[in-house]
């Protein structure tokens, strides 16, 4: 099976689905069948398979998600997690404000960054399409941390000492406190004053500091419970759900609950909930997960091709400025914002609303309108949700790619696990035929009857193909023009978006990205992929689709029920799975 | 035309000794004292995205040939004949050309430096390449395929020297230097090229791509930053935590004791780095760059100086297209060029000018960062022998002959590490007889060495005996390793669809290559 991915040579996965091959869409002997149909000779009167006869048969297609749910199963068995590199900066900062007393200044602030960026970044496990953060600890990690701590110490240090008032210990255990996320235990704290013991409080906290900011309690997540409760303790639990809403450490407030035993009662919860939840640091912080869901970092640099005289042809007015690739990423966490917090919006609604909050001139006039930083509603037979907004459209070349589009409604956004292509190295990008769309380029690299590659693109192309209604800058387009290289236009076709694939295991036909947009908002492969995501993100770990299940089905329920998406992501804080601790202790 | 002598092979007992089932690792002892009395030796090892330059593009026209079987005497089976020629430049407006790739300014790739490299072809890797950052050094499993390959992780052979107890003979300020060009899908530095056992697991050794990080790390503080007290406390806190101190109320999980430990090994190494002083001529502090030819430059300066000085002697830097590209930023490398120029040259969408910028890229890489370091070592040491002759710099790609093929590796090696290796030569273990693999697009394609062999060698050529790296073998793959296979790497043979045509472990690379993958290479290494 070959799978293109924007042109690339991807050819393989086929006979190596996780689904049997004989689940497989069958393609009939004359070319019929998804993907499988011969390429018409007109681009613009498109000769069509016909529907399944009866549209009760459901059509085989990837193995669908299924949670098992066993709420006597047992815990998960989980190793010890360090903090991610946005949740270390975060404590990293709580550490230095305890150092100095306060807000940190702008260079300290900016020495800290400085040291911050040489922490290697968070590696997602490569063995799947799913982000979890690998966990492994490497040289350049403890050497960075060491420079950080410095870091924290050569801006703390001093004023911590002019703050010792004769009780140097007394403040560095208060310190240890913020930076160990829960009371240090006497003889933690004996241990640390280990380090005060050059007789200059300047020096002497400047180590204490060091060793706090390296210590295995600031850079780890320690979770052991209390007595033989199968949860965790009260401070565990104020971690938890710090980092839940806010990925950062635990405020006072938090802390003070945590400490007067409050949050482990239900009232005293559910306020500290409601109070994080309704901070606008959760808002902030949850950015990060739509970030990694979606791939923003995924966005090209826009402006890379603006000299090339193809490409600035077809960009005209709209020629990227230097920050477009932010302001689309920008572009759609603000949909995201508006629909799942102004609108108190489902995950379908994800899918289908059509309105924008553009930041910038540039992103309003991709989208056809004039209002910049404020929520406009779009024409809805041409946009509709997330899949229509340029940031998941966006190309720096007068070309489309519809696989990478269509992998990303696919495999990203419904947890198809093709697998990955076989690497031939006899396939390139379709031909250059300016007689020829994008979409038929791809036909006929990919969906060639009978050959490998046609096995995995079935399932994706349909995707690409619908979405051929929005260009390379994201904007709806009704004709795909096609450019030459110095920058005049080689042909002109009408776009055909129509396109079969099947949905949760039924054939369906696009119509129109937006039609295709609401079969996917529908779908419960989407809504059972999107609970793994959210589950990933929230617990810090892979799901298990069995051990898990009940967690995982909980949540797909109230997906599926059209629970406003801020309602699920609260309702993680109250699941079971959240207090509970892991298994396996010695 | 070619003149071509036959010779044997004067090894041919210890190669048929792992088809024997006769162990012939003790005749390498004497090696591993001979070892310890060589001279300390140097390592850098380079790797560039995405490869797919053609064959005609980066290898240099042969010269008479030497033609020896690879297996065994001449007539012996199997037989497998490879050859090499001796490597001749020619000038040409102040540039010495070896190939399209492989030239530079007559006065950086002289004469005598040319007769201090050689050119290895038909290098193969027997599994998956697809997007890998790794296959060059051994750690097939650091790629994108995911599933099989990615539980068969191993370290990296910078690694493997750099941890190895005889290889530094004294102190150093970093085991191992990494740096690299941060938008190559492989070449990341989120996904780094290098990986160590630590504590018994593969973690990923990060590369930074910011050229004053790399100074920092090696001159900032020649004389240790007088904050070991604190990593000493740090150290021990670790300590301390595995062992069950600070109360009862720590409970740890096997598994987390693993984690403690594994970090505590790595506070070790910070330690170590702290209480070592290394003292290097006044290297001045670069500018903060990164991504871009004039910061792999510096790297290349930072790797010298510090080579030749002692604060390191293991360095690995890979770059990306885009990053060393001489004709453009191609932020789409990967589809634009490597696919494009790089693939099935017989293709109606084949633009010869993709793989034009292709090579160009990769000479530019070859003149300005491989050949920059080269030049820095081309300096005596001691003995009237220069850093270079005790070093051995490599120079590989993500692919082979063609985009995300595994046929024909580029290696280009510098240094003869200490009189291990022969230098001065075109090496091509390709063996011609064999043309299952000749198919239109690639007529010069053919089955050759696995680079398990070949790393198998670099190891050995390090310094590192057999049994001090067959350990990961054994650990990863233990019945591959009982079942006669040698050499540095996994055994797995390409599972896709595509490769099903072929028979690869019967007709392609059988069983013995893999099996004799500790066998001294001939016309590579002196004493094979």
């Amino acid at each position: 099976m070959a799978l293109l991915l924007g042109g690339a040579v991807f050819v393989g996965c086929g006979g190596e689905l996780q689904a049997p091959s004989s689940a497989l869409p069958r393609i009939g002997s004359d070319g019929s069948g998804p993907g499988g149909r011969d390429r018409p000779d007109q681009p613009d009167q498109p000769d069509r398979p016909d529907q399944p006869d009866n549209p009760d048969d459901p059509v085989p297609g990837v193995e669908p998600l299924r949670f098992a749910c066993n709420p006597d199963g047992p815990a998960i068995s989980q190793s010890l997690r360090r903090l991610s590199r946005s949740q270390y900066e975060s404590a990293v900062r709580s550490l230095a404000e305890a150092a100095v007393g306060g807000p940190l200044s702008g260079g300290d602030d900016q020495q800290l960054a400085d040291a911050i960026d040489s922490v290697p970044p968070d590696v997602l496990s490569g063995d799947e399409d799913y982000p979890t953060m690998v966990q492994a600890v490497g040289q350049s990690h403890v050497d960075a941390y060491q420079d950080v701590a410095l870091a924290i110490a050569d801006g703390g240090a001093a004023a911590a000492a002019g703050r010792c008032s004769g009780d140097c210990p007394g403040l560095l255990r208060a310190m240890a406190d913020v930076a160990f996320r829960r009371p240090v235990t006497d003889d933690e704290a004996d241990f640390l004053n280990s380090a005060l013991s050059s007789g200059d409080d300047g020096d002497d906290l400047s180590r204490g500091i060091q060793l706090l900011a390296q210590s295995p309690d600031f850079l780890y997540h320690f979770e052991e419970g209390e007595d033989d409760s199968d949860e965790v303790g009260a401070f565990e639990l104020a971690n938890r759900l710090s980092f839940l809403f806010w990925n950062a450490p635990p405020d006072a407030e938090l802390v003070q609950s945590a400490a007067s035993g409050e949050l482990l009662t239900p009232q005293g919860y559910e306020a500290q909930v409601d109070r994080l939840f309704a901070s606008a640091r959760t808002r902030t912080a949850l950015h990060g997960f739509f970030e990694a869901w979606l791939e923003l970092e995924e966005v090209p640099d826009m402006d890379e091709n603006n000299d090339k005289a193809d490409f600035a042809a077809f960009a005209g007015d709209d020629l990227p400025g230097p920050s477009l690739d932010q302001e689309m990423a920008e572009d759609l966490l603000a949909f995201v914002d508006h629909v799942v917090w102004t609108e108190d919006g489902s995950l379908a609604d994800l899918f289908t609303r059509a309105v924008a909050v553009p930041p910038s001139a540039a992103m309003a006039a991709i989208y056809g309108v004039e209002a910049v930083g404020e929520p406009v509603e779009l024409d809805p037979t041409q946009r509709a949700g997330i899949l229509t907004r340029p940031a998941l459209l966006a190309y720096n070349q007068a070309v489309t790619r519809p696989i990478i589009r269509g992998t990303l409604a696919r495999v990203r956004l419904s947890c198809a696990d093709l697998g990955l292509p076989d690497m031939m190295d006899d396939i390139q990008l379709g031909n250059q035929d300016p007689g020829e769309t994008t979409r038929q380029k791809v036909e006929d690299l990919t969906e060639v009857p009978g050959s490998t590659c046609q096995g995995c693109h079935v399932f994706i192309n349909a995707f690409g193909f619908a979405l051929e209604q929005y260009d390379a800058l994201g904007r709806y387009r009704s004709v795909e023009r096609v450019f030459a290289e110095d920058g005049s236009i080689s042909a002109t076709h009408p776009i055909d978006p129509v396109a079969d694939t099947p949905v949760d295991g039924e054939m369906r036909r696009f119509e129109s990205a937006v039609d295709m947009s609401e079969a996917l908002a529908r779908s419960q492969d989407v809504e059972r992929c999107f609970a793994r995501h959210l589950f990933r993100h929230s617990f810090g770990r892979k799901d298990d689709m069995q051990l898990d299940g009940c967690t995982l089905e909980a949540l797909r329920n109230d997906i599926h029920q059209g629970a406003p998406l801020s309602e699920v992501i609260r309702s993680i804080a109250f699941t079971p799975e959240f207090r509970r601790l892991q298994e396996d202790y010695e | 035309m070619s003149s071509i002598r036959r010779i044997g092979r004067r090894h041919f007992l210890a190669g048929s000794a792992g088809l024997l089932g006769v162990p012939f690792l003790t005749s390498l002892a004497p090696r591993r004292a001979r070892a310890q009395s060589r001279p300390q030796l140097r390592l850098v090892i380079m790797g560039t995205d995405h490869g797919g330059v053609w064959p005609e593009h980066f290898y240099p026209e042969p010269g008479a040939e030497t033609v020896v079987n690879l297996y065994g005497p001449a007539n012996s089976t199997p037989r497998h004949d490879m050859r090499w020629s001796g490597l001749q430049e020619r000038i040409e407006g102040g540039q010495a050309i070896l190939s399209e790739t492989l030239q530079a300014a007559s006065d950086v790739l002289t004469p005598n430096r040319v007769q201090q490299m050689s050119v290895l072809r038909g290098v193969d890797v027997s599994t998956y390449l697809g997007h890998n950052r790794a296959s060059f050094s051994g750690n097939f499993g650091a790629n994108d395929q995911g599933r099989t390959l990615h539980s068969l992780q191993v370290q990296t052979i910078d690694q493997v020297v750099a941890r190895h107890p005889d290889f530094n003979k004294s102190p150093v300020k970093e085991r191992s230097l990494h740096f690299a060009s941060s938008y190559g899908i492989s070449s990341n530095v989120r996904h780094s090229a290098s990986a160590a056992r630590v504590n018994g697991s593969v973690v990923p050794v990060q590369a930074t791509n910011r050229t004053r990080e790399l100074w920092s790390r090696l001159f900032s503080d020649q004389g240790g930053s007088g904050d070991t007290p604190v990593i000493d406390l740090v150290y021990e806190q670790y300590r301390s935590l595995t062992r069950g101190a600070f109360g009862d109320a720590r409970r740890l999980s096997g598994s987390d004791r693993n984690r403690l430990e594994a970090h505590l090994t790595l506070v070790s190494e910070l330690q170590r780095k702290l209480n070592t002083t290394v003292v290097c001529d006044d290297v001045p502090q670069p500018p903060d760059i990164r991504d871009d030819i004039d910061a792999l430059r510096i790297a290349a300066d930072l790797y010298v100086a510090a080579l030749r000085c002692g604060a390191s002697n293991v360095g690995v830097i890979t770059a990306a297209g885009r990053n060393i590209s001489a004709d453009g930023g191609w932020t789409n490398w990967h589809e634009q060029i490597a696919h494009n120029g790089g693939g099935n040259r017989t293709s109606s969408s084949f633009n010869p000018e993709f793989q034009r910028i292709n090579y160009r890229a990769q000479r530019r890489f070859f003149e300005e960062v491989f050949m920059r370091i080269v030049s820095g070592l081309d300096v005596e040491e001691a003995d009237g022998e220069t850093y270079l002759d005790r070093s051995l710099v490599l120079w590989s790609m993500e692919s082979g002959d063609t985009t995300h093929t595994n046929f024909s590796m580029p290696i280009v090696a510098a240094g003869t590490a200490a009189g291990f290796f022969e230098t001065g030569r075109y090496i091509d273990f390709r063996n011609l007889e064999n043309q299952l693999l000749s198919r239109s697009q690639v007529p010069t394609r053919h089955p050759g060495i696995l680079i398990n062999r070949v790393l198998g060698n670099i190891l050995q050529g390090m310094g590192v005996p057999p049994e001090d790296y067959h350990g990961e073998l054994q650990q990863v793959q233990p019945n591959e390793f009982n079942n006669g296979a040698r050499g540095y790497g996994v055994v797995e043979y390409h599972r896709d669809n595509f490769w099903q045509q072929y028979d690869l472990e019967d007709d392609i690379w059988p069983r013995h290559h893999f099996n004799d993958g500790d066998v001294l290479i001939p016309g590579w290494v002196r004493d094979a």
